[in-house]
Formats: structure tokens, sequence, C-alpha cells
């Protein structure tokens, strides 16, 4: 897959955790009175102490994130290229937001023993944007190593 | 290469495709807002008194002289981060300033539990209210929300706050194994929704409800509604 194909989809996948976040935040301020929540615990989730990460909400952080992902990744695939500053930036991001996520999973399942379903959806979108990112580094990794050797 | 993959046919069905989610994810956001969108529409409180609704007095715990000049109903569910703030910085502060004997704030509580899991919490409070702790409970519920929510069973959590307030626990613990209030919670849940009470917490003052992003969730906004509707209360008296 080439890099302009891969940063569209990180875009894409960006994109509909941007929508996600934003919805939780909105939530989070009070415009919806209700969370859909399906056969989550997402009461659970948002009345614990985890919804917050350094006094800010958690979905203050997605829209960030999410936001930042998708700028980074619409430049990139605009200038056809995995290299240059931009990209570095977002191999950190992808990086960060799973390790985010991660965190957020556990603290789900071993500390609240509650599951919020757009928490599983974001997870899993992190998931893509690392996977979709991830092997560029390696490959661009791999070849420094052979160029040093 | 890269440029020419970029300009090519594969640019227009990414953009196509990047529209078509940026449009779905805003008609979400706006069709997820159409509830609280329905309550903004209604129209504000007036200083004047208002119509008032029929109260169900068998479902809600009250507070505060029955001929107060202000009755707030409110809605709430235990687990609603909103409503644990709305109960620290505006309800539990104007039911010890007003909802006093002889003054004009009458505060009437009804469970509204959105999920299963905040439905033993109100449990809970009917059964403090057995001992006249209803409200300690309704405050210590929220204050120490972090403590139950996320038990499985969180009765003996529920135990420890009631004998934290001097309640005694093998009553409350008697209470909480019967599930005694169910009906009332039921009943008081039953009635929001008759009321068109769709998220919490929802309010509604003399009657009249109040859309969740009125002043009137502010304690700065109630009280001065009720300051006005008390000095009204009491020139109207004077004449």
């Amino acid at each position: 897959m080439n890099p302009v194909t891969r940063y569209r989809g990180v875009a894409l996948l960006a994109l509909v955790g941007l929508f996600i976040s934003l919805y939780l935040l909105l939530y989070h301020l009070g415009f919806y009175g209700v969370l859909a929540c399906g056969s989550g615990s997402c009461d659970v989730v948002q009345a614990s102490r985890y919804a917050d990460f350094l006094g800010i909400p958690v979905p203050a952080w997605g829209v960030a994130w999410y936001g930042a992902v998708v700028a980074l990744s619409l430049v990139q695939q605009a200038r056809g290229d995995a290299e240059g500053l931009l990209a570095r930036l977002l191999d950190l991001a992808a990086l960060g937001g799973l390790a985010f996520s991660i965190y957020l999973t556990a603290i789900e399942l071993f500390v609240l023993h509650a599951v919020c379903r757009w928490c599983v959806v974001s997870a899993v979108l992190a998931v893509g944007i690392f996977l979709l990112v991830a092997p560029w580094t390696g490959i661009r990794a791999a070849s420094r190593r052979s160029s040093i050797a | 290469m890269a440029t020419q993959q970029n300009s090519g046919g594969g640019s227009k069905w990414f953009y196509w495709l990047l529209g078509l989610v940026v449009l779905a994810g805003a008609g979400w956001l706006l069709t997820a807002g159409r509830s609280s969108g329905e309550a903004e529409a209604l129209p504000p409180l007036s200083v004047a008194q208002t119509t008032g609704i029929e109260a169900d007095p068998g479902a809600g715990v009250a507070i505060g002289p029955e001929d107060a000049v202000v009755t707030i109903y409110e809605f709430s569910d235990y687990l609603c981060p909103h409503c644990r703030d709305f109960n620290a910085m505006v309800g539990k502060l104007l039911r010890r300033n007003y909802a006093v004997p002889g003054g004009p704030l009458r505060w009437v509580s009804y469970e509204f539990p959105l999920g299963d899991r905040s439905f033993p919490a109100t449990v809970a409070a009917h059964c403090a209210e057995d001992q006249g702790k209803y409200w300690e409970m309704h405050d210590m519920l929220y204050a120490r929300v972090e403590s139950w929510a996320a038990e499985t069973n969180p009765t003996g959590k529920f135990l420890d706050l009631a004998k934290e307030m001097g309640m005694d626990g093998g009553a409350f613990r008697e209470c909480l194994d019967a599930r005694e209030g169910v009906s009332q919670i039921l009943a008081s849940k039953q009635y929001g929704v008759n009321l068109g009470v769709t998220g919490t917490p929802t309010i509604f003052v003399n009657g009249q409800p109040v859309p969740r992003t009125n002043q009137f969730y502010s304690y700065q906004g109630l009280e001065a509604f009720i300051q006005q509707q008390a000095a009204a209360a009491a020139s109207g008296a004077a004449e």
C-alpha cells in the first residue's frame, strides 16, 4: 500500500474518531441529556474519576488528538510521501494514541469493570491508525539501519 | 510518482468520501441533540407565577413548606455526572438556604434512573428515607459516587455510607435486600416519562419545564427567581 492510500485511510478513521469524541465532549458539557450507549456501561465510565485526564475531560483530549491526526494525515496524503517532520509527528501521535487507548481500556476492564461502547470504538480506531502509520516507521528504521551498515 | 497518484482520480473519491463522513458525522451530532433541542424551544420562565402541573405526591421525596412560593421538581440519576454537579453546586445549597420551615422553596426529588446500574442507588436513597436520612444519603451518593459506581454489587458500599451517617445498619441492610421502595422509584420514573423527561437532570420550576441550557440550572439564576417570588408574595400579603 502506498503512503497516499495509507494516509487517506488514517484521515478517514481519525475523522470518524473526531465525531465520536465531539459527541462525548458535547455530552460532557451538558448538550445531550442521555448518552446513547446501547448495552454498554458509559454512565459508569463517565461518572468515574478517570473521565478526566490531567484535569481535562478525556473526550476533549480525543477531539484534540483526532483533530491533529486528521490535519497531519491530510497534509501527508497531499504531499504524497512519508518523510519530513510532520510525518514523524504523525508517527508519534499514532503511538501515543495507541498507548492512551490501551491505558483507558485497561482502566475499564480491570478498575471500573465497565466497558463503554464508544471507548471501544475509539480504541479500535486508534489501533487502525497505528497499523496504517506504523509500517512506514519500521521500513524507514530498517532502511536507515541498512544504509548505516 | 506520488504526486501523480495524488492528483489522479483517486483524489476525487477520497475527497467525496471525506465529505460524506463529515456530512454523516454532522448529521449524527445534530440528530443526537434533538431531545435537548426540543427542551430549548420551550419558553423561558418569567418572574410571574406560572401555571403548575399536577404533582404526584406519592412518587417524589419533598423538603420545604407545602405552601412555598417556589416549587422545584428535580428528576435525576445518581450516575449522571451533570446531576452530581447540579446537586453539589445548586440543589444542595438551595435546599439548605431556602427549603427550610417558613422558607420560600419546596424541593421535590424524583428518581429517574437511566439504567440498571444506577437503580440500586435509588433503592439505597429510599431505604435511608425510612430512617429520615433521604437527603443526607442523596447528597452522599453523589459525593461518593466513585466508591460504589464500579461495584457489581454495591450493597456493601451503601452500608458503609449508611453507617457513616449514623443509620441503623441492620434495618438499612434488610431494606436493601428486600428492595423496598422499588414501586415508588418506578412510579417516580414513570411520572417523569409522562411529563416528557428525556434526560437528567431535568427540573420543573413552579410546574414549568426548564431547558437544560437555561440560566435556571445555576444557583444564581434560581436564587434570584426564588427571592423575586418571595418578595412579590410578601408585598402582596402587605397590601
